[in-house]
């Protein structure tokens, strides 16, 4: 078993609830830990140095007037909870990693900046999070069409050697996940809560045990799923991947269409809505945003998966946009 | 020159023990640093009673000082808990334990860990994993932990004897502690291995701080007395000689049972003390010895890490314990606040029989583990134990076995959520090698303790340097220094056949089962009153060196029961026994492999006790040996359809119903609720022998 780094240590400590369902203190919120992250990084300091006297002295004499400081320290101090939460996961199996650690996927940090998730909990492979792929999202009240159309999807990236990254939700994102790893696909889950029971659920449990999927949350494993959550880890889902496909999609509601317009504002990835008659209104106000219209034809078409995905993306002017390494982000 | 620190530790030590003089002793003053100044995590071998909680007592109470929130104890025995308990408020410091006894004292106990009224908070491994416990009150409280402290560290090392599943996550709970929080591990035995093992298991961050452990006042003898008849003579020939009051340590529950029934008949009192006792039970037992009621308490095993007896006068092993740690262990209980105190190893015949036992059945084999795993990976939501059973072939002991062993794993393949076991992600594989130098390692043990009967060397030395420390000279004390026995071997002839005679007339209970398993069509949840067998009797136990070894004649090799089995049956019955309401005629339980065996000596039982013999029910299938079925979803079902019972035959009166070797139970549950439906009164069920294992402690 893996320990976390003083680093993850120290962020779990200040972000989880550490399996408590009210914690007291609450933990820092993106916000305040953002903050906090900020002047850690000011007075060149790592969070896992907080683990230590002398971190602690200058949190103390710091006077950090933008976080609570008697919050800081009473959260770093629930070493006892962390203990026993870190056990609970590591011995079912999960894991985590926190942004400071070196197998942290990149992507995350180059795309989403300082909002990219401080901690990433996870069952299944560790390796291979940052090899990009495609995202594949819709909503959870699929018709017959759109399921078979994110079958065959899944299969052709399988297929290609692409992985398969989707959210996790009932629907689209299901059907995305088990199509792909039927057809001997590497899968990537962001679930926005509920990692712990998922990674029991018997549709998952022999491909995360054969490592060829990767269940994510940035979640306690034990909290359940939100709305919010839901919404926030869209984000996650577009930054790991390398191009978006949205199957189908509610017209101004819903987590699939919040999420797809997020993407086109902040260009993560390009993004392709699939066009067909008979989709939801939302896949065809997607593409007058500015999403690429995929059809069933493209699917199934006989170029190389990844090269036509490329080279559509570079006609529709959405040419992969990589932002240079950033070194300068806190931890 | 004094630090501060220590003047303040010493201070507290001086109003603990209530003298200004008192001084630390080797090494307590070290620990209490390395824990308060470095948050180290510490690993203290000493032996009992050396004051390893005063380390942890005064650590609490500098960092409590230091505005640091309560001391985690993670103690295995509740025995030990209340001790502990009793301790800290000597010292000033308020301890408060929670377990399953007592539930109804959580929420204080909470209140009071989170008000900062309570310093230490004791509770047992099993506890610290339960998920109810967790989420009601631990993890509430102990946000503010300041220190962990594992006692009886050992049983981390499945290199001990005394390995317990549930300490390889506590081990792996402790490794997963932020720096922040130092930890205290103790133990009083452990060899060198172990503590190499316990060492690497933590990562190579721990430090050791190690003890002598020789015990100066402990005078050792081993006495070679291989029938159970002359042990039992033996003890109550010198029991009364011995010093004080102490322990008898026995294997197995049914051997405790035994010895202590045999010394209370001969007017010693001598409860017996089992992990099969309920937790209410214990402390009683215990605090008779404390307060010396009774002469000695016949144990097994559970009675040992952390009983806290300054004046144990005696220690005595009805058999050979498995290892030198076991045994050292056990014997180091005795004369801690004495001058002279007595340890005695009595070997017997069954010794290398009962250790074997417990060393093959020590681990479930690899084809169990992969039938579970593969059970629970078929299963959409898991499966609960019972689930397990209908569709396994597998013992529910065997399955609590494999499934603690996969539950416990770093990481586990399986987990438990509820009363529900699911299949993790975690990929199983199955360390044969491991197990083997395992099993290689018991039988070494094993040999050893063979040698420790049988040498003329210095016992204590003997022990210390199997325990690591090959520096301990002779200590002149021990039955082999002195050259002369501590206790005379001898015992009078007549009370040896007195035991014998007892042996013979130890009859064991037949509780009638009161559910059904579901494994027959038509019956299903509790047994009906009006259907139930009532308590039965079996004459002896399978080939126990009593009325056994004749049944075991009789079913092998001669294939008819002696006639003193018969006269034996009579005298039980008749005598002992007297079931109520009395029967009035004697049935049997029929076979299709050995028609006659049980039958005819059915018949001659009844002749003996002036009953007609019915032969009422026949074999209309012929099943497999019950002893082949795994568990009890199987043993009931081999059973459906088997039997017929003839109504015109049946008695409305109480009849017994009489087998040769009871088990599983089934047959007679079976049987009796088939004749109660025929219209029979109520059934009482008689066998030769039962053959039902109760090893273990």
């Amino acid at each position: 078993m893996v320990q976390p780094t003083p680093d993850t240590q120290a962020l779990l400590l200040l972000l989880s609830r550490l399996g408590q369902s009210r914690a007291e203190p609450a933990p820092l919120t993106a916000k305040d830990y953002d903050q906090l992250a900020l002047w850690l990084q000011h007075q060149g300091l790592r969070p896992g140095d907080l683990l230590r006297a002398e971190g602690r002295t200058r949190l103390r004499q710091g006077a950090v007037r933008f976080v609570d400081g008697d919050r800081v320290e009473a959260l770093l101090d629930r070493g006892g909870a962390l203990g026993l939460a870190l056990e609970g996961w590591l011995s079912k199996g999960l894991w985590v990693i926190g942004r400071g650690d070196s197998d942290y996927p990149r992507r995350l940090k180059q795309k989403l900046r300082r909002e990219a998730p401080p901690l990433l909990f996870g069952a299944g492979a560790r390796s291979g999070l940052d090899a990009g792929g495609v995202a594949i999202v819709g909503s959870r009240a699929a018709d017959v069409a759109a399921l078979q159309f994110t079958q065959r999807l899944a299969q052709r990236c399988a297929r290609a050697g692409l992985v398969t990254i989707s959210g996790g939700a009932k629907g689209v994102d299901r059907e995305a996940m088990t199509a792909a790893f039927a057809a001997g696909g590497r899968v990537i889950g962001v679930l926005p809560g509920d990692l712990e029971r998922a990674a029991l659920e018997k549709t998952f449990r022999k491909a995360l045990e054969d490592e060829r999927m990767t269940l994510l949350s940035p979640y306690d494993p034990g909290a359940r799923f939100t709305v919010w959550s839901a919404m926030d880890r869209n984000k996650d889902v577009y930054a790991l991947s390398d191009f978006g496909v949205v199957v189908s999609s509610d017209f101004n509601k819903g987590g699939t269409w919040a999420g797809a317009l997020e993407n086109l504002q902040a260009r993560w990835v390009p993004l392709f809505v699939r066009a067909e008659p008979g989709t939801l209104e939302g896949n065809s106000r997607l593409v007058e945003r500015g999403g690429i219209p995929l059809k069933s034809e493209d699917v199934e078409g006989a170029s190389e998966w990844g090269t036509w995905l490329r080279r559509k993306s570079t006609v529709a002017g959405e040419a992969l946009a990589f932002p240079p390494e950033q070194s300068d982000l806190p931890i | 020159m004094k630090t501060a620190l220590k003047q303040e530790a010493l201070q507290i030590l001086r109003s603990a023990e209530a003298n200004p003089k008192a001084e630390f002793r080797d090494g307590q003053w070290e620990a209490i640093e390395a824990l308060v100044s470095h948050h180290a995590r510490v690993l203290v071998v000493q032996r009992t009673g050396w004051g390893k909680s005063m380390v942890y007592f005064v650590a609490t109470e500098l960092l409590r000082r230091q505005g640091r929130g309560v001391t985690l104890v993670i103690s295995p025995l509740i025995s030990l808990m209340t001790n502990q308990l009793d301790a800290a408020s000597r010292v000033g410091l308020n301890a408060v334990t929670v377990n399953s006894a007592n539930m109804e004292d959580w929420e204080s106990a909470k209140q009071e860990v989170l008000s900062g009224a309570a310093h230490l908070l004791v509770i047992s491994p099993e506890k610290l994993f339960n998920k109810h416990f967790q989420d009601e009150v631990l993890l509430p409280v102990i946000s503010r932990m300041g220190m962990v402290v594992i006692d009886e560290a050992h049983c981390i090392s499945d290199w001990g004897h005394d390995f317990r599943p549930k300490y390889r996550r506590i081990i792996s709970f402790l490794k997963l502690l932020p720096p922040t929080v130092p930890v205290l591990a103790t133990t009083a035995t452990a060899n060198a291995r172990v503590v190499e093992d316990v060492q690497e298991q933590f990562g190579g961050k721990l430090h050791v701080m190690r003890g002598p452990l020789v015990r100066e006042s402990l005078r050792l003898q081993t006495l070679q007395l291989p029938t159970q008849p002359a042990r039992l003579a033996w003890l109550v020939e010198h029991l009364g000689k011995l010093p004080g009051t102490g322990i008898i340590y026995c294997l197995t529950v049914r051997d405790a049972r035994r010895v202590s029934e045999w010394l209370e008949r001969n007017g010693i009192a001598a409860p017996v003390y089992s992990g099969q006792m309920d937790d209410t039970q214990r402390p009683v037992l215990e605090q008779a010895l404390l307060g010396n009621k009774v002469k000695a308490l016949v144990a097994t095993s559970a009675l040992g890490m952390g009983f806290d007896k300054p004046d144990i006068g005696f220690v005595v092993h009805f058999q050979r314990p498995a290892s030198v740690v076991h045994y050292y262990q056990q014997v180091g209980r005795a004369g801690r606040k004495l001058d002279n105190a007595v340890g005695i190893l009595l070997g017997g015949a069954e010794d290398d029989e009962i250790a074997e036992y417990f060393i093959e059945s020590a681990f479930p084999p690899a084809a169990q583990m992969a039938e579970v795993l593969a059970a629970l990976e078929q299963a959409d939501d898991g499966a609960s134990i019972p689930e397990l059973q209908a569709s396994l072939n597998l013992s529910q002991g065997t399955l609590e076995k494999v499934l603690t062993l996969a539950e416990t794993l770093v990481p586990a393949p399986v987990t438990k959520q509820g009363s529900r076991y699911k299949r993790t992600p975690v990929l199983y594989t199955h360390d044969q090698e491991r197990i083997d130098k395992l099993l290689a390692l018991r039988k070494e043990e094993q040999r050893v303790m063979q040698v420790y009967m049988s040498t003329r060397d210095c016992l204590m030395q003997f022990l210390a340097k199997e325990l690591g420390d090959s520096t301990v000279p002779q200590c002149g004390r021990c039955a082999n220094c002195t050259g002369k026995p501590i206790v005379d071997a001898q015992y009078a002839p007549a009370l040896a056949t007195r035991a014998h005679e007892f042996l013979k007339q130890h009859a064991e209970v037949i509780s009638p089962r009161k559910r059904w398993q579901g494994g027959l069509l038509e019956r299903r949840g509790t047994i009906k009153p009006e259907l139930l067998a009532e308590g039965g009797r079996a004459l002896c136990a399978w080939a126990d060196g009593g009325w056994g070894d004749v049944v075991r004649e009789g079913k092998q090799r001669t294939h008819r029961f002696d006639e003193g089995l018969v006269a034996a049956a009579a005298e039980l019955i008749r005598s002992r026994w007297k079931p109520t309401p009395s029967p009035t005629w004697v049935t049997c339980v029929p076979s299709l492999r050995e028609k006659t065996l049980v039958q005819d000596f059915a018949a001659r039982l009844a002749t003996a006790l002036q009953l007609p013999f019915v032969a009422c029910i026949t074999k209309v299938k012929n099943t497999a040996p019950q002893k082949s079925m795994g568990n009890s979803y199987h043993q009931e079902r081999n059973l459906d359809g088997a039997f017929q019972v003839d109504a015109a035959l049946v008695r409305t009166e109480p009849v017994l119903l009489v087998d040769d070797i009871v088990d599983s139970r089934w047959t007679f549950t079976v049987l009796a609720a088939e004749l109660r439906e025929a219209g029979a009164g109520p059934v009482h069920p008689f066998a030769l022998a039962n053959t039902a294992h109760q090893g273990g402690d």
